[in-house]
């Protein structure tokens, strides 16, 4: 019998002399899989302005389990559109498109192992991180670590040369608090998708369809489809920037906006960029999320309170100032999303139906982004 | 009539069995435990007249076996003892004047067992009585007061299967109280690997180091007997924590005997030859015994060069050997031979050759670089290796390798690459080298009996082993690092015990014992210089033996360029730095990174004492009371470093001579002036432990008997548990002449890297890296630890059938106390407020170190039957419940053999069921002997199954708050790699009311290792042996795993990727290094270790093998 050695690191070998092992010997565990078939795909597009006055294209899709959860941690999306719709092939910013360059559709690379140089990865816009979730696509499909992933594109993809593409993430008073320590999804969770995906691509009428493909590790493949049309290509008004933004003093601050004809909600959003970094310096929080959601257009006020900055240990030293939601001296930026669909009711956590309503009166989900305007608390 | 069995009857001993005047007597064999300090036993009884029953005074009582006679007069109430008696089988005979003599056959006398017979003396005509014959290795022994299993020289063939087995691992496994843990290794009443005492011929049989077996649990054809006592004994045993194991060895006999064993294998290779040979002196005065075993195996599960990773192993081929020689020497004299020295020993190697049979193209580079064959690589020709440092300094392959310390054995020269061949070329990288380790060990004891009379025996013993291990770990493809160590050391001992006699209804027993350890462990490891030199080290000192600035580019380093100055121009600078490198006058050209060292260097003495009285009222009832004392005296480095502060105002501890920091343990209390301080239990530093002991046994019919007791044992600290000191003078010697290196300021932000708690200044660059390297791999230096108590209980009932079948069954308790675990504790400020880290907010806490934090309760039944028979079907049925409770958290990580605690579980208070055994295990080992010659031996083990699974809790500090919370892919404390359950990445819920969006899918309980694996039952080894009658040549085939069961306990795939609950993702089974192996990813990932699935099996068993063997009786 082997002896164990102390202090190094142990190994997997035979279990010794001959015969010294017995009786161990096992097979693999019964494992249950889940039904695939209960899980369901939806999709909407509509037209995105941005706030230059070009538009692109919105798409907003949902893959859930009966539940409302998300219904994989891996898939494989496509997305493709009438065929006048174009993905530039060599686009001015990010995503490359790869493959689907010059195609009416965008694609996520299937799942292949690392290391792996026959066949040679796609490349394509999604690549094989990106997915489709409970809200909307991400580039957050789980790899072998199982670690949560929480990213976010960037949008809109293939930005015009000077228009900075941007994330978007939902926080507090809208959405629960995260940044108290006690999200499931721990530190990296830092706020709840929007479900819209942009992309600098003129919006085509027609059917657009979406393709999520399945494959487990034996190459079992289910796949999912939806569809949506887009009738109208006319789109929301451009969003001006705020009006005025008016800091308590204590952390909290109003936004004063004018919500342009035809948006039904708007979502105000609130990122100080990086949270409590003036205090004490260094490395501060990053990004720290706020959103109020407003009805109806015209002149509006979204209030943010003082009080919803992270604490907790997940604040750091940073929570021992009692977590005012801006911090004297961080920068933040605040931006306006306009829908004329239920953009924040269709999403989690305030929505766990299956097949949730992502389209307007127009039967489309148009929306209007204002840029972000930056201020100094 | 019942004839005593002739099972343990040498073979060619003459019966001078004569039909006595036997009336209904039975044969007691009492056991008092295994002696640690003997390897005799004794008979005693009362003689008394058929007729009436008195005491007969005056008879004379001889007891005469091969190898040894003894004799007595019976005292004026009849009775008469017999101690000191060689362990053999006896013929014992009664004479008085005026009755029939009386003669009585295959008496056996076994290690500190004794014997009772009381017979019955007639003046009549010899009638027939009726003899029970009982097996001393049988279940029924109404005498006996401890929980004592004991296995003869032909239980142990039919246990194994067959004679000349080597397998004491398989042995152990057929007894009841012994429990296979999940590692395969026995423990003893679900004790931890080093829990447990291992004796052979009375000397402790466990290295004075880790406090592991010596022996690699390898049988010789010397042995006797075995004896477990599971629990404790009575006091005159040093029982080691859980229970202990006693080997005694055979002795020479006259007539003399002998045997030759050869085996072969016809798939794959093995070959084994064993013989032995025993004799005596036709007076007695010497004997002699001698055996030695060779064995030779090389079990594969594939055929050679056959890509072993398909089936998930790296070592597909297994070559051990193994040699034992052992010799038992007795010369006797004195009066009637009363006195006798005794020089045993024992030399033993058994080493093991672990390679992989092919592991093909995958395993470094491709095909198209010209790899084919097997892939073990030294440290500075892994892929892995090169590709981490390169992406973390920025240097080429070739610097790399002029940094690294080459392994033992590596060609001098690095193997050169090129930027078309990244990689070394196969000739000059692929290694025939395989993992080795070598486990030798000699024994010696040389021990003085004298028989002073018939009731009073002395034994005074010298006894030394000597058993280092050495482990030789190249880099196997999963890590890259080579490492060599020595770990073991040598023990030396004397002891003194005295039984006596004292009237018919006492025994005493005293004694005294002590035995110094000295430890080995010198660990010799490129992991350091690897991680250091990619900065993974808290200093970061590594970066001084790169030629550049892997930030900058340039030399800007204090042992670069040192003493010329720095050009202004890149270039130039670089060119400076690379022969600064090279040729600074601080260090050598040709300086490595440092190896990691381990050289812990404390001793340890013990020593005991006992007294216990065996009190027999009657011949059914005894009861042993006892006490021994043992203690301990570790030989650890002052304290008063760490307490000695300049003045009141001072921070730290530096020593004023040589300017370094000498504390060497970790502080754990605060002086007056709030300074930390260092305070040591007593018990920790010389520990005395009390060891009441009290048993009973109670024959309370012909067929029934029960017994009971109650002992407290003791475990001390293994050194390993409580040295871990780093070779300080290995740095210094190299760097203690030069300055701390800056580099700590850039890495750290502070040069006060070194001390316990890195926050003192450093002395010089030798002492940054000690520092480094001691804090970063072993810890704290010293971590006194008091020892391990147990109190245990158990309770037996025994009973025989007809068809001399017996059982035994026994519940028992034990809780442990002070149990040894590794812990980290919140760190806190002198009035016990915690300390919070700055940036995190999180809790500050103490580095993990040896404590006596751990909780042990252990409950279970044990039951045999046995059922001894010459012919026919005979054999033994043992099977074990247990339930084991204890704060290490099941299956993490070294669980059963140094396991350690997460802080947050430690501060609930949360208790488990250990994740290391089955909560039942049995065996079968039958037997069917035909008189015809023909044998047929079939072993079966059964287990019941292992936890698995990391459950669905988990405990974590939440907001600084230990909570017991839902175990997630964000919260549990073994990492995501770990996880069984997977959160919404979009919406992922609370910590205590997460969104599970999918699991592993299979089934899950809420204590991790709630759930036990499905095993593949009725491991089975077969035996088919053929003696003609008369004959002395014996012909067998012994089957191993005849089911072919090798594949081992299922564990987490720590590389699925969660797609669905109970589906992976096609990642599943890879690593994100694109330049491991191409085109397959991390090979030994694949789908014939169900490599997709959300746990992996491996193969660990022995595949099946055929073994054909003739023996021969000399």
């Amino acid at each position: 019998m082997f002896k164990h050695s102390r202090n190094l690191i142990a190994l997997a070998l035979l279990g010794g002399l001959v015969g010294c092992t017995s009786g161990q010997s096992a097979v693999e565990p019964a494992v249950s899989g889940a039904n695939l078939s209960l899980d369901k795909a939806t999709l909407a597009v509509g037209v995105a302005t941005f706030f230059d006055g070009t538009q692109g294209t919105n798409a907003v899709a949902t893959f859930r389990q009966p539940n409302g959860n998300s219904a994989t941690l891996v898939n494989t999306p496509s997305l493709t559109g009438p065929a006048a719709w174009l993905v530039p092939a060599a686009p001015a910013s990010a995503p490359a498109t790869g493959v689907d360059g010059g195609t009416n559709r965008i694609t996520a690379a299937p799942q292949i192992q690392s290391g792996v140089t026959s066949p040679v990865p796609v490349a394509d816009t999604l690549a094989q991180s990106g997915g489709v979730f409970s809200y909307g696509f991400a580039p957050d499909n789980a790899s072998t670590s199982g670690a949560i992933v929480t990213t976010s594109y960037t949008m809109p993809f293939w930005a015009a040369t000077g228009f900075t593409a941007r994330s978007y993430k939902g926080g507090p008073p809208a959405y629960p608090q995260e940044r108290n320590g006690l999200s499931g999804g721990g530190t990296a969770f830092i706020g709840f998708a929007q479900g819209f995906l942009t992309l600098n691509t003129p919006a085509v009428a027609g059917t657009y369809n979406l393709a999520i493909n399945v494959t487990d590790s034996v190459g079992n493949s289910t796949n999912f489809a939806a569809s949506a049309t887009l009738t109208s290509t006319a789109g929301l008004p451009p969003y001006g920037a705020p009006t005025s933004v008016v800091e308590d003093g204590a952390g909290g601050l109003t936004v004063n906006f004018v919500a342009p004809a035809g948006v039904t909600e708007t979502v105000v959003d609130i990122q100080d960029l990086n949270y409590c970094f003036a205090t004490i310096g260094g490395s501060g929080l990053g990004s720290v999320w706020y959103s109020v959601v407003v009805q109806g257009s015209g002149a509006q006020s979204a209030v943010f309170p003082a009080n919803l900055g992270p604490t907790g240990s997940s604040a750091g030293a940073c929570g021992s100032t009692s977590g005012p939601s801006v911090l004297t001296g961080d920068t933040y930026g605040v931006f306006l999303i306009g829908a004329d669909y239920p953009l924040f009711e269709a999403g989690p956590p305030q929505n766990v139906s299956q097949t949730p309503t992502l389209v307007g009166a127009a039967g489309q989900a148009d929306i209007t982004i204002a840029a972000r305007a930056t201020f100094v608390y | 009539m019942y004839v005593l069995s002739r099972l343990f009857t040498p073979r060619g001993l003459a019966s001078r069995f004569t039909i006595g005047a036997l009336l209904a007597f039975v044969l007691f064999f009492n056991s008092v435990g295994t002696l640690f300090a003997s390897t005799t036993g004794g008979i005693s009884g009362t003689v008394t007249g058929a007729q009436g029953g008195q005491g007969l005074a005056g008879v004379k009582v001889a007891a005469v076996s091969p190898s040894s006679r003894y004799g007595g007069v019976t005292d004026g109430k009849g009775f008469f003892s017999l101690q000191g008696m060689d362990t053999d089988t006896y013929t014992l005979s009664f004479e008085l004047a005026g009755y029939q003599p009386q003669s009585i056959t295959g008496v056996n006398v076994f290690a500190d067992q004794n014997v009772n017979v009381s017979p019955q003396l007639t003046k009549s005509l010899i009638t027939i009585g009726r003899v029970v014959a009982r097996s001393v290795g049988g279940a029924f022994q109404p005498s006996q007061t401890s929980d004592t299993y004991t296995v003869t020289t032909s239980q142990i063939a039919n246990q194994l299967g067959k004679s000349d087995s080597v397998s004491e691992t398989n042995l152990i496994f057929t007894l009841p109280g012994s429990t296979r843990d999940s590692s395969g290794y026995p423990v003893i009443r679900g004790g931890r690997e080093n829990e447990e005492g291992f004796q052979y011929e009375g000397i402790p049989y466990t290295d004075a180091f880790t406090s592991q077996f010596i022996n690699s649990l390898a049988l010789n054809p010397g042995v006797f007997s075995l004896q477990l006592t599971p629990g404790a004994g009575d006091a005159s045993i040093q029982s080691q924590g859980t229970g202990t194991l006693n080997l005694i060895s055979k002795r020479g006999t006259r007539p003399a005997f002998g045997s030759l064993d050869f085996e072969a294998l016809t798939y794959p290779m093995a070959h084994q030859f064993a013989t032995e040979y025993g004799f005596a002196s036709p007076d007695g005065r010497f004997s002699n015994y001698v055996a030695f075993q060779g064995n030779t195996t090389n079990a594969m599960y594939q055929a050679h060069n056959a890509d072993s990773t398909r089936i998930g192993t790296f070592f597909s081929q297994q070559y051990q050997t193994s040699r034992d020689l052992t010799d038992n020497f007795f010369y006797k004299f004195g009066r009637d031979l009363n006195q006798s020295i005794q020089v045993f020993y024992q030399n033993q190697s058994v080493s093991f050759f672990s390679n992989n049979g092919g592991l093909g193209p995958y395993a470094i580079g491709s095909a198209a670089a010209g790899y084919s064959g097997p892939g073990l690589c030294y440290n500075s020709c892994d892929p892995i290796a090169l590709s981490t440092i390169r992406g973390a300094t920025g240097l080429t392959n070739n610097q790399i390798q002029q940094i690294l310390m080459p392994y033992v054995g590596q060609p001098a020269a690095p193997c050169p690459v090129t930027a078309s061949s990244p990689v070394p070329t196969q000739a000059c990288a692929t290694l025939n080298h395989p993992i080795q380790q070598f486990q030798p060990n000699d024994t010696f004891k040389i021990q003085y009996s004298n028989n002073i009379d018939a009731s009073t025996f002395f034994t005074a013993k010298f006894f030394h082993a000597n058993a280092v291990s050495t482990f030789d770990l190249i880099n196997q493809g999963t890590a890259y690092y080579d490492e060599w160590a020595l770990q073991g050391g040598q023990d030396i001992g004397v002891a003194l015990d005295i039984t006596k006699q004292i009237n018919s209804k006492n025994l005493l027993k005293i004694g005294v014992n002590s035995y110094f350890l000295h430890p080995i462990d010198n660990v010799t490891s490129g992991v350091f210089g690897l991680l250091d030199a990619t900065g993974f080290s808290f200093a970061g000192a590594g970066y001084d033996f790169l030629p550049v600035n892997p930030f900058t580019g340039a030399c800007s380093y204090l042992y670069c360029g040192k003493g010329v100055a720095i050009s202004s121009n890149p270039a130039t600078a670089t060119a400076q730095a690379l022969a600064g490198y090279g040729g600074s006058s601080f260090v050598a050209p040709g300086t490595f990174v440092p190896q990691a060292m381990q050289n812990p260097t404390a001793n340890r003495r013990d020593w005991g004492v006992y007294l216990n009285d065996t009190f027999s009222p009657t011949d059914r009832l005894k009861i042993d009371l006892g006490v021994r004392i043992d203690g301990s005296h570790n030989s650890l480095p002052s304290e008063a470093p760490c307490n000695t502060y300049a003045s009141a105002a001072a921070t730290s501890t530096i020593d004023a001579t040589s300017a370094a920091n000498q504390c060497l343990y970790q502080y754990n209390a605060f002086n007056s002036n709030g300074q930390p301080i260092v305070v040591i239990d007593p018990q920790a530093k010389n520990p005395v432990v009390p060891e009441p002991r009290v048993a009973f046994s109670w024959q309370i019919g012909r067929n029934d008997a029960i017994r009971a007791s109650y002992g407290r044992t003791v475990e001390f600290a293994p050194i390993a548990d409580f040295d871990s000191r780093t070779s300080r003078q290995y740095y210094n010697n190299l760097y203690g002449s030069i300055a701390p290196t800056p580099f700590a300021l850039i890495w750290n932000g502070s040069m006060n890297t070194c001390g316990v708690t890195q926050t003192n200044p450093c002395s010089s660059f030798g002492e940054q890296l000690y520092w480094d390297n001691q804090l970063n791999f072993d810890g704290i230096p010293i971590e006194p630890v008091k020892p391990e108590t147990f109190n245990n209980f158990d309770f037996s009932f025994s009973h025989q059938f007809p068809a001399n079948i017996a059982l035994k069954v026994t519940p028992f308790y034990r809780r442990g106390y002070d149990a040894l675990v590794l812990s980290n504790t919140v760190k806190t400020d002198k009035s016990g407020n915690p300390l919070i880290d700055p940036l995190t907010g999180g809790f500050l806490f103490n580095p993990s170190v040896s404590s006596n934090l751990g909780i042990e309760r252990t409950t279970g039944v044990e039951m045999q039957i046995t059922r001894d028979l010459g012919y026919g079907i005979s054999g033994e049925f043992a099977a074990t419940y247990i339930n084991e409770l204890s704060n290490v958290v099941p299956l993490s990580s070294s669980e059963d053999f140094f396991p350690s605690i997460p802080a947050a579980s430690l501060a609930l208070g949360n208790l488990y069921r250990v994740g290391f055994l089955s909560p039942f295990t049995a065996a079968l080992a039958l037997q069917y002997k035909s008189r015809g010659g023909l044998r047929i031996n079939p072993v079966t083990f059964y287990v019941k199954g292992y936890p698995i699974g990391n459950g669905l809790i988990t405990a974590n500090y939440v907001n600084n708050v230990p909570m017991n919370i839902p175990s997630t892919n964000v919260s549990f404390s073994g990492g995501s790699t770990g996880a069984m359950q997977y959160v919404d990445p979009m919406n992922p819920g609370s910590i205590t009311r997460p969104n599970i969006a999918a699991t592993r899918g299979s089934a899950l309980s809420a204590s991790p290792g709630g759930v036990l694996s499905n095993n593949r039952n009725l491991f089975t080894n077969l035996d088919i042996e053929f003696q003609p009658p008369g004959s002395r040549n014996n012909f067998g085939l012994f089957i191993t795993n005849l089911f072919g069961n090798v594949y081992g306990l299922p564990s987490l795939n720590s590389r699925w990727q969660p797609v669905a609950t109970g589906i992976g993702g096609p990642k599943t089974g890879t690593t994100s290094n694109v330049l491991t192996f191409p085109n397959e990813g991390q090979v030994n990932y694949a789908a014939d270790r169900f490599g997709f699935a959300p746990f992996i099996i491996s193969p660990t068993g022995t595949p099946t093998e055929f073994r054909l063997y003739y023996q021969l009786a000399l």
